[in-house]
């Protein structure tokens, strides 16, 4: 009799705590990976956010990618993040680490944060999984979620197979504003230039900027901090996405320099009139020699 | 002797483009000051009155239009127009078919109605008088996108951020209606003394009924409130007031500490509701609204908070700039600000910054996920 009072009991508790179980997962946000097979050597993943309910605007998390799993491609063209503090482009430390806001936050139940694909090393079988992960909800208080980090184990035959025709991107990235901005709180007081657009197919990969005539075009981050503090040079930013295609925004400077004040411009023809000089120099030389 | 000559030439051009070089200008972008409203743009404003300093939309950024300045002595760009026509290359630019995406809506009455598209904003309108408002937007690539909208009110209040993530579809007219905007909520006083009254007001769609939330945060932490020394409280809340919230100036909680009330905005959209506080516990309260039309449900405000205490310290006058998260004070809350919130995270907070980092964030003491998440629930852009 004893012995069935204590199975009861066991079994009560066992109930009361997988409804507790389900009621903590109910409320947790869940990262799930969705794989397909793109072809026969290559999968393609795509990071998946269930948010259960709850409005939700920042996130931080990494995948950790095995040794066998050779990532190829990834790609934020649909991603609702719109401000990455940290946007996943390469391996690092076998993980791939992102991190973002979405202002005014989201609430879904599939909502794809980024697609990837990749190749796996013949006859192996790896399990894509997450890492440290944080959700904060739209709250204003960015309180912190219940996670749930659901991996995925990777065996060829069990993966679903889809036909995806090669669509060609020929959309520019996104129309953007660039901001110049200073501020005596950072970079040191010195005016920096905040920039952000978005590729809806391929996504943006990387900006490339100019200050000024004869400048060449770098690769950048934003926030910019500029090089020529005076601000008399018009800057000139290039959203680049995945298939080459550049949206270009101008910032004019409203006292801008004309040519011939350049720097390089006087340098340029500086050495111009230096050149010449010598050379009529040389021309007399010759000829009063050969006289 | 033709070489002194030519030394001489030479000597001559390099004083000259010295001199050439060293009139090139400089300008000042720098943030507002007092002074504002003399017609001179003054170290710290970006503009004043119809002084604009050379500014224009295009310098802005914007492709045509025409630039104004606010009160606030910074730039407006509401009437800069930002067309589908910069120059673009790399692998083509093939224009697609004509999408448009239509927002259709309840604001405030004649308010500034702003859409953001993926936090960026794309486009303002001014809603009617009732408060309806439509605002379309063309040449937009097809694709998975969060618009939001949101508005000021007649006293430059922010309405929450409200969001539509949709799937921009090409050729087709992606329309967006019923959108309904949360009002607008202020408070009169941060603490007020347990029995004396303060008043909630704001704005919303004109004759709209206003749902007032007001909920029992905590019991005072004394951290929060530096000006008093003393609370001789501790009886548990939820043991002092049950029963369901009714009446004017006589309020109860219910059993989640919640006592709510229902307003109607005038012909203009203003509501206002004084609370008595003599029979709510001294405590830290918030207080929410929700706009009820009909049978439409505007999303919940922003929230507000105040302390039932032992004195009267009356709101900041300064409420139009007084944005939680506008780390630069221009009152915004946008990509200049998560600039420079991405510059101090994981660097040690300089003096200044703490005592802002206190006020505007979190006041941890650090620029971490969670002061980037106030960020983005202010956002206004």
């Amino acid at each position: 009799m004893i012995y069935m009072n204590t199975i009861r009991f066991g079994f009560f508790c066992l109930c009361a705590l997988s409804v507790l179980a389900s009621t903590q997962t109910a409320f947790a946000s869940t990262l799930s990976f969705k794989v397909t097979h793109n072809n026969d050597i290559q999968y393609k993943a795509v990071v998946l956010l269930n948010t259960e309910g709850q409005t939700i605007n920042t996130i931080s998390s990494s995948m950790v990618l095995p040794a066998s799993v050779h990532l190829e491609k990834i790609s934020v063209g649909n991603s609702p993040v719109s401000l990455w503090v940290k946007k996943p482009t390469t391996v690092e430390n076998g993980a791939v680490y992102f991190s973002g806001l979405i202002p005014g936050g989201i609430i879904s139940d599939e909502q794809e944060l980024f697609s990837f694909t990749f190749t796996i090393e013949a006859l192996q079988e790896p399990t894509l999984v997450f890492g440290e992960t944080s959700i904060l909800r739209n709250d204003g208080y960015g309180t912190p979620t219940p996670v749930s980090l659901l991996e995925k184990y990777i065996r060829a035959d069990t993966i679903p197979k889809t036909i995806e025709s090669d669509l060609i991107d020929t959309e520019l990235p996104e129309l953007f504003i660039p901001i110049l901005s200073r501020s005596e709180l950072s970079f040191d007081g010195k005016y920096f230039v905040s920039f952000q657009t978005q590729d809806k197919e391929s996504g943006v990969v990387s900006y490339r900027l100019t200050e000024g005539l004869f400048d060449w075009y770098k690769n950048v981050e934003s926030p910019y901090v500029l090089k020529y503090q005076s601000l008399d040079r018009n800057i000139t930013i290039q959203a680049v996405d995945d298939s080459g295609n550049i949206r270009t925004a101008v910032l004019l400077s409203e006292h801008p320099l004309v040519w011939y004040r350049y720097p390089e411009s006087i340098a340029v023809s500086f050495s111009a009139i230096l050149l010449t000089v010598f050379g009529i120099v040389f021309f007399l030389y010759r000829r009063t020699k050969n006289m | 002797m033709h070489a002194r000559c030519c030394c001489l030439t030479f000597m001559i051009l390099l004083v000259s483009f010295t001199f050439v070089n060293a009139e090139s200008g400089s300008i000042d972008f720098d943030a507002r000051v007092a002074g504002c409203g003399d017609s001179i743009v003054d170290s710290g404003e970006e503009c004043d009155t119809s002084t604009l300093s050379g500014a224009s939309c295009s310098t802005r950024g914007f492709t045509s239009g025409t630039l104004s300045c606010t009160a606030s002595c910074l730039f407006d760009t509401t009437a800069c127009v930002l067309t589908n026509n910069s120059s673009g290359g790399g692998g083509g630019g093939v224009s697609s078919k004509k999408t448009l995406v239509v927002f259709t809506g309840n604001a405030y009455s004649k308010s500034i109605v702003t859409i953001l598209k993926d936090a960026q904003v794309v486009a303002t309108g001014i809603a009617g008088v009732d408060g309806t408002f439509q605002i379309n937007i063309s040449d937009i690539s097809p694709g998975s996108y969060i618009f939001s909208a949101l508005t000021k009110d007649a006293n430059g209040i922010s309405s929450s951020l409200l969001n539509f993530p949709i799937i921009v579809k090409k050729g087709l007219i992606n329309k967006i209606d019923k959108i309904f905007i949360a009002p607008s909520i202020t408070v009169t006083k941060e603490e007020v003394k347990k029995g004396d009254t303060v008043d909630f007001s704001g704005q919303t769609m004109p004759f709209a009924t206003v749902v007032l939330t007001i909920t029992f945060q905590s019991i005072l932490n004394r951290a929060t409130v530096p000006s008093s020394n003393n609370y001789p409280y501790t009886t548990a809340f939820t043991q002092q007031t049950i029963g369901p919230a009714t009446g004017v100036g006589v309020p109860s909680l219910n059993i989640q500490n919640v006592y709510t009330k229902a307003v109607t905005a005038d012909s203009s959209g203003y509501y206002t509701f004084t609370l008595n506080t003599a029979s709510l516990p001294r405590g830290e309260y918030s207080v929410t609204g929700k706009s009820i039309y009909f049978n439409q449900f505007s999303t919940v405000s922003v929230q507000q908070g105040f302390v039932i205490g032992t004195e009267n310290v009356l709101a900041k006058n300064n409420v139009i700039c007084d944005l939680r998260a506008d780390i630069n004070a221009d009152c915004k809350v946008n990509i200049i600000d998560f600039s420079i919130l991405l510059y101090w995270v994981q660097r040690p907070l300089t003096e200044p910054f703490i005592s802002i980092e206190k006020v505007k964030l979190n006041g941890d003491g650090v620029v971490n996920l969670t002061d980037l998440s106030i960020i983005a629930f202010y956002w206004t852009g």
